[in-house]
């Protein structure tokens, strides 16, 4: 316990590590400080949220209506007063060409305005939402997407064969009528594409690097200071290398809790989603450019959970990747270039299989395509045509790399230590 | 000299030159190989680029009034084909079109016959007629050409500054702006290409280079070599040896990706001014080979200061994960600011501004020298037990 304890010390006395992981959270922060001109905004959709409940049905139409009727009254009683003009929506408002609105209203008024815009936004899409929903042809957007990346033959036929789990899904939200809820817009916000694309790729990649470079300096540090032959002949001796990779995995767990806990901290108290933490994730008002319908029934605050999960798996298997990497190559510098060429080199793989074989769609089942596709994890996609493609891809890559570890760990009794 | 050489060796060891060929290949793959093996990338990108031949075999590199009646000259003779292509097919007489104006009005209307609109995806998409890519085309070169007094320059600026204004009228006034130079494709492949090219070799190089000092810490050479005879001066050699080192590995990788580049059969625009009105503005009268050179030139720059930094840093560090954790920002800043447009041949467009530039030029080219002579300094009177 005591030499574990020894040697996660070693990582929080590097001034390196600590020094990258203050870069890291601070860019963190200047992402979140970057995109924070929609927090106004946001919170006055957990405003309509509060008011009129998340869930859309006819009563919450009817009084979301009543209300934006008594708002435009307002509006164009301003407008009638200052440009003898009425209008029938604020859209129309807007695109009114004639005169700049800021020059007749003051910021008070303008502010009104924008809300009042704002709700007949909201208003209006919910109002439509049933229609567009069903607008949608999941086996349309699929074939779109086999176009798209160019799939054929045999491995366009795999996805095909798996239609009917698609259209399953679709019409069990189409019942249940999960996508009628209110969320922060995605065509208006991009709040999904924020979260799980910016911050969370953002937050995968540095706790790669930093996963990286700690279990290379921690398993390499006898070596790299010239110690290995005391420490290899104590009485730990060689066990040491397990207690070396237990450490390594500690110290990267924590640190990467370090960086999610204070990175979400810092969005959620930017950006609110008080009303929002218990409205599924499928929601329409959650599909933008790209649509977002996840496999199960997950509320936001359930799919944010296990993305976090996932994330923590990702982690644990780069660790055990790179301690492979620096059980044969003993230099802490080789180590981090070759994991990067690794890196590369999965996330290149499919270039070299045509198109038309199965093996290029298996080669999506990798941790380096979850680390690139954050915002997809536990969506519907045609290319990871299964349910379960992200449990398949963590766990037959824990399983590979465990093998590793423990082919590593028994051979490393045995080795030459010169 | 002896000992540069020596120093040389140990930098490229066989083990790193392994490792430095693998980034090199993911990297081509990875990054620059799309622009290689697409160029020119898609529909209308083909048709300017093979116009754009055409147009400089047939008028030199500039473009002047009369030529400029013969290429509409041209532009009715496609039309007129088109037309014959019209009324030669069954499916458009069927529609009733018989001309190619009654087609161009066919297909700018609001809400368009869905028949027409199948035809239409037809022939363009499908079958991909050039002559309905290149009319289009030709027209937009046309209108260019025309309104070049009225638009040139504004497209990317809403409010030029004065200096700006200035510019973009002395481009139109001295006629560097008739130019002949494709700039969709072609400017456009170029900047990208060279943006991945530099990034590329910024990786190589810092990754030879950057053990420089660390390798020989590690493996207790320090007391050793400050009692030799050459003693402490074996830094300055050290250092001429890594930024030699740079320069080679940066020569030999832009010999081989520009050469590479050279297969994109751009040769013919290399003597067009870059200031053309098929293209935008830049603050300075290149023509597009020297811009070329220019942007090697800052590539090689960027390179031999980052170098340097790397020599530094290695001469400071203790251990490996500290060079590359110390080395990480520092290169995210410069890949940022690569594609920021603040660095290479886009840091010369009308719109970014010069001063930034010279600064970051400044900051970039001064700050390493400050770094290596306050170590040099240090170095003399170092205490060789407590390095």
């Amino acid at each position: 316990m005591r030499v574990l304890l020894y040697e996660i010390r070693k990582a929080f006395h590097s001034p390196i590590i600590l020094g990258l992981l203050g870069v890291f959270i601070a860019f963190n922060f200047f992402l979140i400080y970057e995109n924070s001109f929609i927090k106004d905004d946001l919170r006055k959709v957990n405003q309509f949220a509060d008011k009129y409940g998340t869930e859309i049905n006819d009563e919450m139409l009817d009084k979301m209506k009543q209300d934006y009727e008594a708002q435009m009254k307002k509006v164009n009683e301003k407008t009638n007063e200052v440009l003898s003009k009425t209008y029938e929506s604020m859209d129309e408002f807007y695109s009114d060409q004639s005169f700049y609105p800021a020059d007749h209203f003051n910021e008070k008024e303008l502010l009104l305005f924008n809300e009042i815009a704002l709700l007949e936004y909201y208003y209006f899409t919910s109002l439509h939402l049933e229609e567009s929903f069903q607008n949608i042809d999941p086996i349309a957007i699929a074939e779109l997407e086999i176009k798209q990346y160019g799939i054929s033959g045999q491995a366009a036929e795999l996805i095909r064969s798996q239609y009917g789990k698609f259209t399953e899904r679709y019409q069990e939200v189409l019942e249940n009528k999960e996508y009628k809820h209110l969320f922060p817009s995605q065509r208006v916000f991009e709040t999904h594409l924020l979260l799980f694309k910016k911050m969370f790729k953002a937050i995968l990649i540095e706790s790669l690097i930093l996963t990286v470079l700690v279990t290379a300096y921690i398993i390499n540090f006898e070596f790299d200071k010239g110690t290995y032959l005391i420490a290899y002949s104590s009485k730990r001796g060689r066990g040491l290398w397990g207690d070396k990779l237990r450490a390594a995995l500690i110290i990267n767990v924590l640190l990467f809790t370090f960086i999610l806990v204070l990175g979400l901290i810092a969005y959620f108290s930017v950006f609110s989603y008080k009303e929002f933490w218990h409205v599924p994730i499928s929601s329409f008002f959650n599909a933008g450019k790209e649509w977002f319908m996840s496999w199960w029934n997950l509320s936001f605050i359930e799919y944010l959970t296990s993305c976090i999960l996932l994330a923590y798996v990702l982690t644990i298997l780069f660790t055990m990747m790179t301690a492979i990497l620096a059980r044969y190559v003993r230099n802490s510098y080789l180590v981090f270039f070759i994991f990067l060429c690794l890196f590369g080199v999965i996330f290149a793989n499919q270039g070299i299989i045509p198109r038309s074989n199965i093996a290029f769609l298996l080669g999506y089942f990798t941790p380096v395509n979850l680390v690139l596709n954050s915002f997809v994890w536990f969506m519907h996609r045609a290319v990871t045509f299964t349910p379960y493609f992200e449990v398949i891809t963590v766990g037959v890559w824990f399983v590979i790399l465990l093998l590793g570890i423990l082919f590593c760990a028994r051979s490393f009794r045995k080795c030459d230590l010169k | 000299m002896r000992i540069i050489w020596q120093e040389m060796k140990k930098i490229f060891n066989p083990v790193m030159l392994l490792i430095l060929v693998l980034i090199n290949m993911l990297m081509y793959y990875i990054f620059i190989g799309f622009d290689i093996s697409v160029f020119p990338n898609g529909r209308p990108a083909t048709d300017h680029y093979h116009i754009g031949i055409e147009m400089v075999e047939k008028y030199g590199h500039e473009l002047d009034e009369k030529e400029f009646k013969d290429f509409k000259e041209v532009l009715q003779q496609e039309i007129k084909k088109a037309d014959e292509y019209i009324q030669s097919d069954k499916e458009f007489a069927e529609l009733g079109i018989t001309t190619y104006e009654e087609y161009r009005e066919m297909k700018n209307e609001v809400v368009r016959d869905p028949v027409f609109s199948q035809l239409d995806s037809k022939i363009v998409f499908d079958i991909g007629v050039d002559l309905f890519w290149e009319i289009p085309a030709r027209e937009d070169i046309i209108e260019d050409f025309e309104f070049v007094k009225e638009r040139y320059g504004y497209g990317y600026i809403e409010q030029p500054t004065e200096d700006q204004e200035r510019r973009i009228q002395e481009v139109v006034n001295t006629g560097a702006v008739n130019s002949i130079f494709p700039a969709y494709p072609v400017e456009d492949n170029f900047h990208s290409i060279s943006k991945n090219i530099t990034i590329t070799i910024l990786v190589s190089v810092l990754f030879m280079i950057s053990p420089i000092f660390i390798r020989d810490y590690k493996n207790n050479m320090i007391g050793l070599q400050y009692t030799s005879k050459a003693g402490r001066s074996l830094f300055k050699k050290k250092v001429a040896a890594g930024a030699l080192s740079a320069f080679l590995i940066t020569t030999i990788l832009l010999v081989v990706y520009y050469s590479i580049y050279a297969t994109n059969d751009i040769g013919m625009f290399l003597a067009s001014g870059i200031n053309s009105f098929m293209g935008t503005v830049y603050w300075y009268d290149f023509t597009f080979l020297q811009l070329i050179i220019l942007t090697i030139g800052l590539t090689y720059v960027l390179t031999l200061s980052l170098s340097l930094v790397a020599i530094y840093v290695s001469s400071i560090c203790k251990n490996y994960i500290a060079i590359i954790g110390f080395q990480l920002p520092i290169f995210v800043l410069v890949c940022v600011l690569i594609f920021n447009r603040s660095l290479l041949s886009e840091a010369f467009l009308i719109y970014s501004s010069q001063l930034k530039v010279a600064v970051l030029y400044c900051v970039i080219i001064i700050s390493p020298i400050i770094m290596l002579i306050w170590k040099k300094r240090r170095e003399k009177n170092q205490d060789i037990l407590f390095e």
